[in-house]
């Protein structure tokens, strides 16, 4: 198991210069760092629209009216202050390899702390329960990666509009269309984050082995793995991803691969983390 | 009777495999365990592992249920799983012995074992034909389902065994297909009280008052008191085992068959008859003589043309200083008294003999004719190689009187002539004109046949096959040169096989086709084939096998057995193989 404080005491680190990107449209709220696409109460003119019975009419712009007899409303631009739901995959699959568990819960710190220094909500998703503002951190700490597999993955929160950040290896059967039509759907921005080891991409065994999965302990495979069953492991690994990033793509979203380390994550891996974060502008400088 | 049974019941011990297949099931594959993130990315689970049990539950899968059979396949296979029918056959024992062959013998037999098949292939019956030999034995067809395979397998019966053992041939239908089974014997034997109580079945007498009467001794000579006059004996004898009734008729030829003679005569099995008789008013002509046996029934191999004497033509003249025109006219001459004679064909003239060196003697001998050498023969009974060998009435055509000058050891001569005779220590000679000789036709060809491989067998170890039948197929190689296989007969025209009857090229066969060919040669006058290699390329013995062989009439499923488990621990393998190719484990 990573060392957790170590972890998260260069996580936040890390994280100083940076904050969350603003993506194209952000969750509605009272006020925040960020000027919504809608309008809202900020002070920021935004544009004019007749008057209709029923508004307010404070807001009605009476020089406009003294010179045009018409009744025009001042739209102001809203406020938003961003809610970043990171879920995270606490299956077992996701602690088979030090380096994906390090970095789901380096991701996940990061990620937090970036919304942090902009004014935004962190929200972690995890074993099916929510953990906001202060409970954040905690529950991350108490995450333990041995769950059954997808059931452990929070479903969506059906309040305000998020940015929804999904961590997850993605190695499902079947399902992930489904998945992606869900955690899209009633989110300002969706980004499924997948984390994958070495080992997974390219497996170095060779030999008789009783194949267990690790999320499954009623499905055992006996094979001999040889260089054809490698070759073929591949191409469907390849199939799955091609067909994870079409859903994705179906649904306005883009599925970000990474490649993990077998082992903990260090300070290098992670800042090449920070870097596929930038560089997929999720995250951005101060 | 069932329908499988165990040949080596104790081979059934081995159900144990299976046991132990499922035991290494149970405990198999103790591979290394390996954790894996999406398992279903490696194929499909071939396995379900029960949780919480130390020991996996049995896995049915593909592979076991393979291994299980081939296992369960070889059980079978060691037990000796043989399969025959379930519907009884029809047993048929057809008796094999030479007497068969006698007129209407053995065309009766296999007519009425024909009718009798017919009538059981029309209930959707089998036949399963034995032969009764001296030693009994399966037909070669063994046994028959369609009217076509009973056609044909009737049509090689072709008795040519000396004896025919009944009871033996019937238990041996008894030993193949159990007590119960209806056995049909066609015999010509009168004696049949053996069987008694032991076919369940018919015996059919298949010949009636008819019998197999053969010439023993054909001799026509010059009556030595009656200048002029010839007389003939004559001697035949009843091979068959029923009592015969036989007419010897000799009659003149060329004379629209002028009666000279008739002989009738009541011969009990195995009895001989015998008469001489003075004959005038036909010195000229060839007689032919017959044997009829119950009426006009002729037995076509005892009818020979019996030529005239042959006059002892040698002369000598006592000449002085013979010059060669001389001695050409007088060899002109003398071949014009021989075509008066009508044995003018080959005149020899030798010079031999200078007495004094003065006198040259020419002797002019008679070139007997290479053709027919009559009875009766000097057989060395007491050489190994003349065992068993009766040469009957037979004439031994186309004998050459041109001889090699040594000859250590005769062994058959005839009319003056030596007809086998051996040269060094293991060369031995056939003066015979296979295609043309009727001896080969003669129940003692195989026997002779047969005696002179066993004399040659103890040096030629790959030969093991000693008893051959006249006119049966023998397959051979034309030897490393691949040369065509031309043999040539007295007058130097190559013979092909083809030209020649089965049985003659089987005769050839047998002296060229053989290894023994380098031990025994025909006649360099009447065959070439010392100058051709020809090895056998199949060894395998005639003897009869008895039960063993009978055997073969159930179907014997244990070759299968192992090749089905054979199969499966192939197909098995195939398909693990392939799954692993496609990592579908």
């Amino acid at each position: 198991m990573p060392d957790r404080d170590g972890l998260f005491h260069s996580a936040r680190a890390l994280a100083r210069p940076y904050r969350l990107a603003p993506p194209q449209a952000w969750a509605r709220g009272a006020a925040g760092a960020f000027a919504g696409r809608r309008d809202g109460q900020s002070v920021d003119f935004h544009d004019y629209r007749q008057y209709q019975p029923g508004d307010d009419l404070r807001r009605v712009d009476w020089r406009a009216y003294a010179r045009s007899r018409q009744m025009h409303l001042r739209l102001f631009r809203e406020e938003v202050s961003p809610v970043v739901e990171v879920h995270l995959d606490t299956s077992a699959s996701m602690g088979a390899y030090a380096g994906k568990e390090s970095a789901a819960l380096f991701a996940a710190t990061f990620l937090a702390e970036a919304t942090l220094a902009a004014e935004g909500r962190p929200v972690l998703c995890a074993d099916g329960e929510w953990h906001a503002g202060g409970a954040f951190f905690p529950a991350l700490a108490r995450c333990r990666f041995d769950g059954p597999g997808r059931s452990r993955i929070s479903a969506p929160s059906a309040g305000v509009a998020p940015l929804r950040i999904l961590v997850s290896d993605f190695l499902w059967e079947e399902g992930g269309a489904a998945r992606f039509e869900r955690d899209a759907s009633g989110s300002l921005g969706f980004v499924p984050v997948a984390l994958l080891s070495q080992t997974e991409i390219d497996p170095a065994w060779r030999g008789a082995y009783r194949l267990q999965d690790v999320e499954d302990a009623n499905a055992v495979s006996d094979m001999t793995i040889d260089a054809a069953a490698v070759a073929a492991y591949k191409a469907r690994l390849r199939q799955h991803r091609e067909a994870l990033e079409r859903s994705a793509r179906r649904h306005g979203c883009g599925l970000l691969w990474w490649e993990t380390p077998d082992g903990e994550c260090g300070r290098s891996e992670m800042e090449a983390l920070i870097a596929f974060f930038v560089r997929e502008r999720l995250v951005t400088l101060r | 009777m069932t329908n499988l049974f165990f040949a080596a019941p104790a081979g059934l011990a081995a159900l144990a495999a299976l046991g132990a297949v499922i035991v290494l099931y149970l405990y198999r594959r103790r591979r290394k365990p390996l954790a894996v993130t999406g398992l279903f990315l490696w194929g499909r689970p071939r396995q379900q592992k029960a949780g919480g049990r130390k020991r996996e539950r049995l896995i049915r899968s593909r592979s076991f249920w393979l291994d299980l059979a081939a296992a369960l396949a070889f059980v079978l296979a060691a037990g000796g799983l043989s399969w025959r029918s379930e519907q009884a056959p029809l047993v048929m024992v057809l008796d094999d012995s030479f007497a068969m062959r006698a007129r209407d013998g053995h065309e009766a037999a296999r007519q009425a074992a024909a009718s009798l098949f017919a009538e059981t292939v029309g209930r959707g019956g089998r036949i399963a034909v034995i032969l009764a030999g001296e030693r009994p034995a399966v037909a070669r067809a063994m046994t028959a389902a369609t009217r076509s395979e009973g056609e044909n397998l009737f049509a090689a019966y072709d008795p040519v065994s000396r004896g025919g053992n009944l009871s033996a041939a019937v238990a041996l239908a008894r030993g193949l297909y159990g007590d119960g089974n209806d056995i049909h014997v066609f015999t010509n034997q009168t004696d049949t009280t053996s069987l008694h109580g032991v076919v369940a079945g018919a015996v059919h007498r298949v010949v009636g008052a008819g019998g197999n009467a053969a010439f023993t001794q054909l001799w026509r000579y010059a009556d030595p008191e009656h200048p002029g006059r010839e007389r003939l004996a004559v001697s035949w004898r009843n091979y068959a085992d029923i009592p015969a009734e036989t007419v010897v008729t000799v009659a003149a030829e060329g004379e629209e068959g002028r009666l000279l003679h008739r002989e009738p005569a009541s011969l009990p099995p195995g009895g001989t008859g015998s008469f001489e008789v003075e004959i005038a008013g036909a010195a000229d002509a060839a007689w032919r003589i017959e044997i009829a046996t119950s009426g006009n029934d002729v037995i076509a191999e005892d009818s020979f043309a019996v030529l005239p004497p042959q006059p002892k033509a040698v002369v000598t003249y006592a000449v002085d200083g013979l010059s060669p025109a001389a001695e050409r006219s007088v060899a002109l001459a003398l071949d014009a008294a021989g075509a008066k004679r009508g044995v003018a064909a080959d005149l020899l003239v030798t010079h031999s003999d200078r007495d004094d060196g003065q006198t040259l003697v020419i002797r002019v001998a008679e070139a007997v004719r290479p053709g027919v050498v009559t009875p009766p023969y000097t057989v060395d009974y007491a050489a190994q190689l003349c065992r068993d060998v009766d040469l009957s009435g037979v004439a031994w055509v186309a004998a050459s009187p041109d001889v090699p000058e040594r000859i250590d050891e005769v062994y058959i001569a005839g009319g003056g002539v030596p007809l086998l005779w051996r040269t060094g220590r293991e060369r031995f000679f056939l003066n015979m004109a296979i295609e043309a000789s009727p001896v080969v036709n003669d129940p003692a060809w195989p026997v002779l046949w047969t005696n002179l491989a066993k004399h040659c067998l103890e040096r030629l170890p790959g030969l093991r096959r000693t008893l051959y039948r006249p006119g049966e197929p023998i397959r051979f190689n034309h030897g490393p040169e691949r040369q065509a296989l031309q043999l040539r007969d007295d007058r130097g025209d190559a013979v092909a096989f083809s030209s020649l009857t089965p049985r003659k090229a089987g005769a050839y066969a047998l002296l060229a086709g053989t290894e023994i060919a380098g031990q025994i040669a025909v006649a360099p006058l009447y065959g070439g084939a010392s100058d051709t290699t020809i090895l056998c390329d199949k060894t395998e013995t005639l003897r009869l096998k008895g039960r063993a062989e009978g055997e073969a009439l159930a179907l014997d499923l244990r070759a299968w057995c192992l090749a089905a488990a054979l199969l499966l621990l192939f197909v098995n393998w195939r398909l693990a193989r392939a799954d692993a190719e496609r990592g579908d484990a």
